[in-house]
């Protein structure tokens, strides 16, 4: 089996015969679960006696594997586990990688094409301002266009409130 | 001419529309965006010719400047009328970068100074101060009856 992580915190804080129940629900030697995992992991924990029935066994270990502080103990051995098992994931990667018969093969290449060269994706967000300006900054323009006209000669009107003629338009 | 639009509907606007003369009634009735187009290639041919510039822009700027002939749409300017339009003078010109100091850095609409420029008023000085700009107009714009009947 790959070397065991330190304990953590929560693995720390079980009994002994808990934390054994929980490293052997990892051992190399486990049946798979729904073969009988959880009563296999209680016997070798040292759960029940030898003449324990399996019943009996299975309503211990379901007592223990519900019990919230070995499902945080569980949760973070796994995560200790998967980190402590990297370098073989790598390794079976790799192999599927060179096996070119092997069913998986292709998708294997790639799962791993995506994580070296993932496809790229550039989004060109172009952002406009295209606020009216505000009536003061309107009118002060106006205003010195009418100061330019009058220096220039052109007798303007009275001032008067400036509208834009809203209606239809052809261009034909 | 100078020309202040009462609001539209009312019976102002129908008195002032009745009231307007020939020349008038030419901007009234012609689309905003020729208004701003006309003035455009005014202050265009003001910076062929005022401006300093590498040779090979103004050559480029000329030739948009005829390009304009074959693009804008509906054959709205003819050579004639791009020949008669008069660069503007220094007054305009200022007039025009205030009108465009209200577009935002980066605009490339240009919504803010378009509305300044093609408000009736702001037309009118322009039309006061570059007569040709009207000439033009006149030479592309007589306004159909029935574009009268529709805004009145």
């Amino acid at each position: 089996m790959t070397e065991i992580p330190a304990w953590g915190p929560k693995m720390a804080a079980l009994s002994d015969k808990r934390r054994a129940f929980v490293i052997a629900l990892y051992s190399g030697d486990a049946p798979a679960k729904g073969d009988g995992l959880l009563i296999w992991a209680a016997q070798q924990a040292g759960y029940g006696t030898p003449t324990s029935s399996n019943k009996s066994l299975g309503v211990i270990a379901n007592r223990i594997v519900h019990d919230e502080s070995v499902q945080q103990a569980i949760a973070e051995f796994s995560r200790g586990m998967v980190r402590a098992i990297a370098p073989e994931a790598v390794r079976a990667v790799r192999e599927l990688v060179r096996d070119t018969r092997h069913k998986d093969h292709g998708r294997a290449i790639g799962q791993i094409l995506d994580r070296v060269a993932p496809i790229e994706t550039i989004n060109h967000v172009k952002i406009e301002d295209n606020r009216p300006p505000s009536r003061e900054a309107m009118e002060r323009v106006l205003a010195r266009i009418n100061e330019l006209a009058m220096r220039a000669g052109v007798v303007l009107p009275p001032e008067a409130d400036y509208k834009l003629i809203e209606g239809p338009h052809d261009d034909a | 001419m100078m020309l202040e639009c009462p609001e539209g509907g009312t019976p102002e606007h129908r008195a002032w529309l009745d009231a307007l003369s020939d020349d008038e009634r030419t901007v009234v009735y012609a689309p905003v965006g020729r208004l701003h187009e006309l003035l455009v290639i005014a202050y265009t041919k003001y910076a062929i010719e005022r401006v300093k510039m590498p040779r090979g822009e103004r050559a480029m700027l000329l030739q948009q400047l005829n390009d304009l002939v074959a693009k804008l749409p509906h054959g709205f300017l003819s050579a004639e009328m791009l020949a008669t339009i008069q660069p503007m003078s220094d007054t305009e010109v200022q007039m025009m970068h205030e009108a465009r100091s209200l577009d935002p850095k980066d605009c490339k609409s240009g919504k803010a100074s378009f509305d300044v420029l093609t408000n009736l008023r702001t037309f009118s000085i322009f039309v006061t101060l570059n007569p040709s700009l009207l000439t033009a107009l006149k030479m592309r714009w007589p306004v159909p009856r029935w574009q009268e009947e529709v805004l009145k």
